[in-house]
Order: structure tokens, then sequence, then C-alpha cells
């Protein structure tokens, strides 16, 4: 999994590319650190580049969501498709994280 | 659906003399120096040295198996190359060959290029097969937990101990098998490992873990754990 950043003053962008899968843990750790140091309150994970996401990735986004909101940032997934949008579906994931099209 | 008993050996990055030695044990058809492209049908694939960044190139041809020869003997390939008679598609790779890669998407890319499958039936098979190949990796050979909570400690605890159960000749060399065959109308899936089966004390209740057979159950027809939990079969419409 790749990605960019851009934070402004109420929102970061994180734009997502790859696949997003338990090997992925070293860097979901760097860009949580990340998203942590930026100002905005609302952090979006900006979905549309990203192929795959498998259960690991599930439980990365929940462990992005619980660090986050311990300060008051809101995590938003944004423009989820395909592969992607259907596991957020079965894992029922916008129960717990606000999803955006 | 042909057996791989009309398939050719070849290799990728695997000494020819050793694929020579492989074949006369298995009494297959010689490497490709001997035989005509056309006639060769589909290909059973030994994996030697270097051949993560050549296998998607091959992966284009008709191809009944890959088996990954680290640590291997020449009988030992030969016995898996048996193992994988009758199937539509068979894989053995180790824990640390699988780490970093896309096993998943290569045995789909493989196995529709003898057998079409719709994208959806694609996509589906692609998702349980690689929960099913991370679940032998992670839990099965490396006998790991997954995320023990929702933090980023639980980040790092686990790519410590990732780092460290990887580093670790014995598990990283235990074995992921996959084997695919038609059953009628369906495709059949079993993934196998070589760990210890269901235990208890990897039990783990977190949130931030535990979603893989539900993506497994979504995506396919059925499935059953065997061996004590060290083996899955799923079941595909095809």
């Amino acid at each position: 999994m790749d990605y960019t950043i851009s934070s402004g003053e109420d929102e970061t962008e994180v734009r997502m590319s790859g696949r997003l899968t338990f090997n992925d843990h070293a860097k979901l750790r760097a860009l949580i650190k990340e998203m942590l140091g930026t100002a905005g309150t609302r952090q979006v994970l900006e979905m549309s580049s990203l192929e795959f996401v498998d259960s690991a990735g599930i439980g990365m986004l929940l462990i992005a969501r619980e660090e986050l909101a311990g300060q008051n940032k809101q995590l938003v997934l944004r423009r989820a498709e395909g592969q992607v949008k259907r596991v957020l579906t079965v894992a029922q994931l916008g129960k717990l994280i606000a999803i955006e099209d | 659906m042909p057996s791989v008993t009309t398939a050719t050996l070849e290799g990728l990055g695997f000494p020819a003399g050793r694929l020579m030695q492989v074949s006369a044990l298995c009494n297959l058809a010689a490497p490709p120096g001997d035989i005509p492209k056309q006639a060769r049908g589909r290909i059973l694939m030994v994996l030697g040295e270097g051949w993560e960044d050549q296998l998607a190139a091959c992966l284009k041809l008709p191809c009944s198996g890959l088996i990954e020869a680290a640590g291997l003997s020449d009988q030992g390939v030969a016995d898996l190359v048996s193992r994988a008679a009758g199937s539509a598609f068979y894989a053995s790779f180790t824990s640390h060959a699988v780490n970093g890669h896309h096993l998943a998407g290569d045995v789909v890319a493989a196995i529709t290029t003898s057998h079409p499958l719709s994208d959806d039936t694609r996509g589906a098979v692609e998702l349980a097969l690689h929960e099913a190949i991370c679940n032998a990796m992670l839990h099965g050979n490396l006998h790991m937990k997954g995320f023990e909570g929702l933090s980023l400690q639980a980040l790092e605890n686990f790519g410590a101990s990732f780092r460290q159960r990887l580093a670790d000749p014995d598990m990283a060399n235990r074995r992921i098998e996959i084997i695919c065959s038609f059953d009628g109308p369906n495709l059949l899936v079993d993934v196998g490992d070589e760990g210890r089966g269901l235990d208890p004390s990897l039990r783990n209740e977190s949130a931030a873990c535990g979603r893989g057979f539900t993506l497994i159950a979504a995506c396919c027809e059925s499935y059953e754990l065997l061996d004590n939990g060290r083996h899955i079969r799923m079941r595909f419409p095809a």
C-alpha cells in the first residue's frame, strides 16, 4: 500500500493506493502517527485507488479510528470502490466509521 | 480439466540439471528444450531463485501448478509434483515465500488461463483464498495471534512478533499447500498448513481481528475446517 498525505486547517486527506493487507502493519503505524501530527479534526482516507483490503486491513482501519478518536479527530473513509467497498460492507464497518461516497 | 499427469515441468530460477532429475523421478515430460512449445500442454512450474519478478509473465501461459523449491531435495520436489496429480491447480510455498507476495492473485490468474471465471467469482475466490493463506501463515505456520488491541502498540507488537517468527527457519520453512479442483459445477479450493492446528491459546477477543472467517463465509458457498483446523476446504460456484 502507498499513500500521499495533504493537510489543511480542518481536514487531512490521505490518498491510498495498492493493496491494504497485514503486510502493511509498519506502514499503517507510520501513517497513523503522521495523521495524529496534523491539525485537521477530519481525517479522510481517500480510497478510490485502493484495489484490495483484507480482514487485517479492516483491523488496522479500526486501530486508526481508535487512535484518532483519542485526539478528538474523526476518521472518514471516502470513495471506496469495487472489492474494497464490498469488504467494508460485509465487515459492517459503516457502523463504526463514517463512510462517504 | 486435464490433470497434472499431462503437464510439462518447467523451472523458473531452478537449475536445469535438477529439473531433469525431478522430471525423471516423476516420469514427467522433459524440460522445454526437448518439446515444441505448442505441445507442452499445461505447465507445472518449479520455482527456484529470483522467481518473484518473473512469475507474472509466466502466468499468462496455461499453468497447472507452482512449487516453490526452497529447502527441498529433488525427491522432495518430486513428492510435491506427485501430490499435484489429479488437481486442476496445485501450489506449495514456504511461509517465507508467501510473505509480501500476493499468492492468491497468482493462483486465480493461473486457474483462469484454463477455466475462465466471472469477475464476481474471480474476486470472491481471490479474497477468500487470500484470507485462508494468511490464516495458514500467521496463525498456522507462525503460530501468531492477530492484533491484540485497538492501538499503535498492538500494531508494533504484531510487527515485532511477525519479524521474530519469520526469522526462525523452522517456522519460516513450514509450507502452505493450495489445491484447486472441480466437483461438478463447483470449484473446490483447499488450503493447508503445517502448524499445530486450532489452538485455544491463540484465541483473541480484540476488536481489531477475527473477521477472516466472516469474509471467507461471505465469499464462498460453504467452507469446512479439517485436520483440526490445519486445512480449510472452500466451495465456490464456478
